[in-house]
């Protein structure tokens, strides 16, 4: 799932900045609610301590929350689309998707994201996550013994380690294991390290973030 | 069904249906107390058993603490002649376990050949009442025990020991037998995550916690026993299991639940986050396939509601129950457990001023009523959570200890106030403390 991070109040505020009345706060219920940074329950705490700022500054405001479904879907955003017109500004608590989305949907309204959008991650421990995937848009985990090396290794090397890792762990910080030697102890342990002797050529990265802002069409769904 | 499951060795109870699973077999475990149902792998079947209750019997993994030394629990040669040498060394605080089949031995061997010479060298000793015992029985017979702080015992392999204290030394020269070191068995980590049970630092199933004597766990009707409870868990294994058996017979005839409220998820809320899984201390969470949501089971909830305040989806209430109006002024929270308890002793007079509420555990506060509950310029809340390891909800003073640093580090940031919300540690007999503690928040000088 897309794993945010709700960004610093103070950052907020500065972003909401002067001159409007209303704002609509809008929680997502799919990935960052799992991710504990933009459902309903931090969608209405971000609401009471904007009331508490901006009643200590004297600054009358109406402040409203609402939490949809999804809101990288039009659906579940015309659900409270009356409610967005009638706002001044649009708080998003959904990844940058969902923050575009409305935008799209409602071109006069001024919406600012609520989240840093962090990454692709799992769930390890209530309340930590960690990026296993980028997105790469060619999948090769079947050559690398089911540990991505494109995301795992700070550098995305495909034919073995940096001369930087030691004891395991990365040289770019020592929280980070070496993507490398999780994967040759895979392979090692399910007794497959041959695979690893083929030359891996360079990455085609056109899939990727390199070939321009992607689409995707499912032809037996969408004919263009 | 079964009454009980032994993982790992089975106890000899004629009242109770029993089976028993290797401990390295066992894969899952869902339900709840009175109605488990336990997975395991045998013979390349997976295989799934109902059963009341679970016993975790293992014992504990041991190793030499010294290398080419015997330990004495492995039993002694049969030679009844010559010195004997026990050391104890273990680095932390001996086990009484450990005191027990050490000092017995020594005292066999006195009583098998009076005449010889038996030393036992420790670091430290641990008592319980039947060690005690054992301890004076056999400092009569004649076992000359010796305490040396660490460095100060030299240990030269296969038979020599020199003791020094204070200016004096002493050579010893005989069979030495060494106390093992104790470790979990390598099993327990795994059960305790199918399982679901909080373990203590050391690896064990019984976290150290006042509310979990003597052999019960987070979770209720899973009990851990002898080396799978923890560093000390055998010396007191047949009250131990005594007191575990008569807890499965009123399982089994009479199984109440420990709270009276419902909490109920609304499966219309319900996104499967899976978030109140993992914050429930006592793991009464489980998915219901069939409504497509998360489940409070009722007699496994032990009420602290960590579940309720921790849903990022809001989904989850207590039937029926009315909401408490937004408090203003000085408002206290007040652990059930521990300041809750102590209130009730304490002068009424010591209250005034105050809106003291009851709460179920700290961790069922929520950032966002505590920013509801601070509007006015005057407002301030007082939290009081129990004391580490004396929390019945195993780490919900810790929660609670978080949500509070999270909601002044934010307050702190906006200049907001950075006193505004407080959290403190109580326990039940502190009333004196807690009537300071109120005083002194009142006057502004926490």
């Amino acid at each position: 799932m897309i794993v945010g991070q709700q960004k610093k109040a103070e950052e907020i505020i500065k972003m909401l900045g002067e001159g409007w009345e209303s704002l609509l706060i809008v929680g997502c219920g799919t990935c960052v609610t799992v991710s504990l940074a933009g459902g309903e329950r931090e969608v209405e705490a971000l609401a009471n301590l904007l009331q508490l700022y901006y009643g200590k500054k004297g600054k009358k405001v109406t402040i409203s929350t609402d939490t949809i479904t999804r809101q990288c879907d039009f659906e579940f955003i015309d659900d409270i689309g009356e409610k967005i017109e009638d706002h001044d500004i649009i708080l998003s608590l959904a990844c940058g998707v969902g923050v575009q989305h409305i935008v799209e949907r409602h071109p006069q309204k001024i919406v600012f994201p609520g989240l840093n959008t962090s990454f692709y991650g799992a769930t390890t421990a209530v309340g930590e996550w960690v990026e296993r995937c980028i997105g790469c848009g060619e999948c090769i985990l079947d050559r690398f013994g089911g540990v991505c090396p494109v995301a795992r290794c700070s550098k995305s090397l495909l034919n073995g380690p940096c001369g930087g890792s030691q004891d395991g762990k990365c040289e770019v910080d020592d929280d980070i294991d070496c993507g490398w030697e999780l994967i040759f102890n895979r392979m090692k342990d399910l007794d497959i390290l041959d695979k690893l002797l083929v030359f891996e050529d360079p990455k085609d990265w056109q899939p990727y973030r390199d070939g321009g802002p992607r689409k995707l069409v499912n032809k037996e769904y969408y004919d263009e | 069904m079964y009454d009980v499951i032994f993982i790992g060795n089975p106890v000899d109870t004629p009242s109770l249906e029993t089976m028993q699973v290797e401990p390295g077999k066992i894969t899952n475990c869902k339900g709840k107390v009175g109605d488990y149902a336990l997975r395991y792998r045998e013979n390349g079947k997976v295989k799934e058993v109902k059963t009341r209750a679970i016993i975790v019997n293992l014992p504990h993994q041991q190793e030499e603490s010294f290398p080419n030394l015997p330990v004495f629990s492995e039993g002694l040669k049969t030679d009844r002649e010559g010195t004997l040498i026990f050391i104890q060394d273990n680095e932390e605080i001996a086990p009484a376990f450990v005191n027990g089949v050490g000092i017995k031995k020594a005292l066999q061997a006195v009583k098998y050949n009076p005449s010889r010479l038996v030393y036992y060298f420790y670091r430290s000793l641990r008592f319980t009442e039947g060690t005690d015992q054992l301890y004076e029985e056999a400092r009569q017979a004649g076992v000359a025990f010796f305490r040396y702080e660490q460095g100060k015992l030299e240990i030269n392999p296969p038979d020599k020991v020199t003791y020094t204290r204070g200016g004096a030394t002493m050579d010893v020269e005989g069979k030495i037998y060494t106390a093992p070191l104790l470790k979990p068995a390598p099993e327990l980590e795994k059960l305790a995550r199918v399982l679901r049970i909080i373990p203590n630092e050391d690896g064990y199933l019984q976290a150290e916690n006042v509310y979990l004597a003597p052999t019960l766990t987070g979770r209720r009707g899973i009990y851990a026993v002898g080396g799978a409870r923890s560093l000390n868990g055998l010396s007191g294994f047949e009250e131990e299991i005594k007191f575990t058996l008569e807890e499965i017979e009123t399982i089994k005839n009479n199984l109440q639940p420990l709270v009276e409220d419902d909490r109920e998820v609304d499966d219309r809320k319900c996104i499967l986050c899976y978030t109140c899984f993992r914050v429930c201390p006592h793991a009464a969470l489980e998915e219901n396939k069939e409504q497509d949501a998360m489940e409070v089971q009722k007699e496994a909830c032990w009420g602290c509601n960590a579940c309720i305040s921790h849903c990022p989806a809001g989904a989850i209430s207590i039937v029926d129950e009315q909401e408490d109006e937004k408090g203003s002024g000085l408002q206290v929270f007040m652990c059930e457990n521990s300041a809750a308890t102590a209130r009730k002793k304490m002068p009424q007079e010591d209250l005034e001023g105050f809106i003291s509420r009851e709460i179920p555990c700290s961790c069922s506060i929520r950032k966002e009523d505590i920013y509801a509950s601070l509007q006015d310029p005057e407002d301030r809340i007082l939290i009081l959570g129990c004391f580490e390891e004396s929390c019945k909800h195993l780490e919900g003073d810790q929660r609670g200890q978080r949500i509070v640093d999270e909601v002044n580090e934010t307050l702190a940031s906006l200049e907001l106030g950075e006193d505004k919300v407080r959290f403190e540690r109580l326990s039940p007999p502190m009333e004196q403390d807690l009537a300071n503690l109120l005083n002194r928040w009142r006057e502004g000088q926490l």
